[in-house]
């Protein structure tokens, strides 16, 4: 399974733990040829979850996973040329993303393409999801905070502000 | 004479109604920042009162402010915009950085009884444009559900 998505930064998350993406990956945004930024706060995705049909099983599906999430972002960048970021500007990412409440559940290493899916933990639930999508001339961070499984971001693409991929397939 | 008058007053008035609205104020402070007044638009008036009847894509009214001809030097940082939009109770939603268009695109969202207001910032090259748009639940819905789609589409 190719699951091209891609990674976020959370920015509320627990209460003393906050999630920043850090400055060196900020400053991507001059290196890149594009930077996309999406950002939904509860009020918002409660909006979007009010226009998916019960009737439809996908987006009944898509309306009960935003019904308990706080936020979703995400954050794309697109390059020009391979090598306009390096190792170590994912490397302050995970960095935060660490025990104990951060746990790396899935790795997905290909020739091209690196994605990786952190989850947080508390109270033995998951609060919530970062996706961190690295290509050679792409890089994505998806923060979901809220409950949510790694198996139901698939329910949500296209919905909320995230992104629209395949299951198997590229986006 | 007096009938035209009269006319001209009512396609205007949907643009000013609930004048001295926070657009108005940012604009001026736009104005002030660059120093550069803001260009007329002819029949900017009608094409309001034409959106209010015809709620194109659930939008119910917009305003609109293009700046021409301005310092590049000074157009406003990401952050001096979050500061001056954040402080009005906008929330950030939607921000493209496009340096292959030299373009900035920051979008705000907020609650406005029960429709929804966006304000639309668009900084290219020697050129600013300001849009609000006040749009009904489901216009909003499909702007949340597909921000980025929702972006290219209104973008010129």
């Amino acid at each position: 399974m190719k699951t091209t998505i891609a990674g976020l930064v959370v920015v509320m998350g627990l209460a003393a733990q906050t999630l920043k993406l850090p400055i060196d990956i900020e400053n991507l945004s001059k290196a890149a040829t594009e930077t996309v930024d999406v950002t939904l706060d509860g009020s918002m995705i409660r909006f979007a979850e009010r226009f998916l049909s019960d009737g439809d099983a996908d987006q009944a599906k898509a309306k009960r996973l935003l019904r308990g999430l706080n936020s979703i972002q995400v954050k794309k960048f697109e390059f020009a040329r391979e090598g306009e970021y390096s190792e170590r500007d994912l490397q302050s990412i995970r960095s935060q993303l660490q025990a104990p409440n951060w746990s790396r559940m899935v790795h997905v290493k290909g020739l091209r393409e690196n994605t990786e899916v952190f989850s947080q933990m508390r109270a033995g639930e998951m609060t919530g999801l970062v996706v961190l999508s690295a290509e050679p001339r792409e890089l994505t961070i998806v923060h979901i905070d809220g409950p949510i499984k790694p198996e139901d971001i698939a329910s949500l693409s296209g919905h909320a502000g995230l992104p629209r991929w395949n299951r198997g397939g590229d986006r | 004479m007096k009938r035209f008058v009269l006319a001209l007053t009512v396609l205007a008035l949907p643009v000013f109604a609930g004048g001295g609205s926070d657009f108005d104020s940012m604009v001026r402070s736009m104005e002030n920042h660059y120093g550069v007044k803001k260009t007329y638009i002819p029949f900017l008036g009608f094409a309001n009162f034409v959106v209010k009847v015809a709620r194109p894509a659930g939008a119910r009214d917009f305003k609109l402010a293009i700046f021409e001809h301005v310092d590049q030097s000074r157009h406003p940082s990401l952050e001096d915009m979050d500061r001056r939009f954040v402080s009005a109770g906008w929330k950030p939603f939607v921000r493209v950085l496009s340096n292959r268009k030299r373009e900035r695109v920051q979008i705000y969202a907020r609650e406005k009884g029960r429709d929804h207001e966006l304000m639309v910032t668009t900084f290219e090259n020697d050129e600013t444009v300001m849009v609000r748009v006040r749009i009904n639940a489901e216009g909003m819905a499909k702007w949340v559900n597909n921000p980025r789609a929702m972006c290219g589409r209104n973008s010129r």
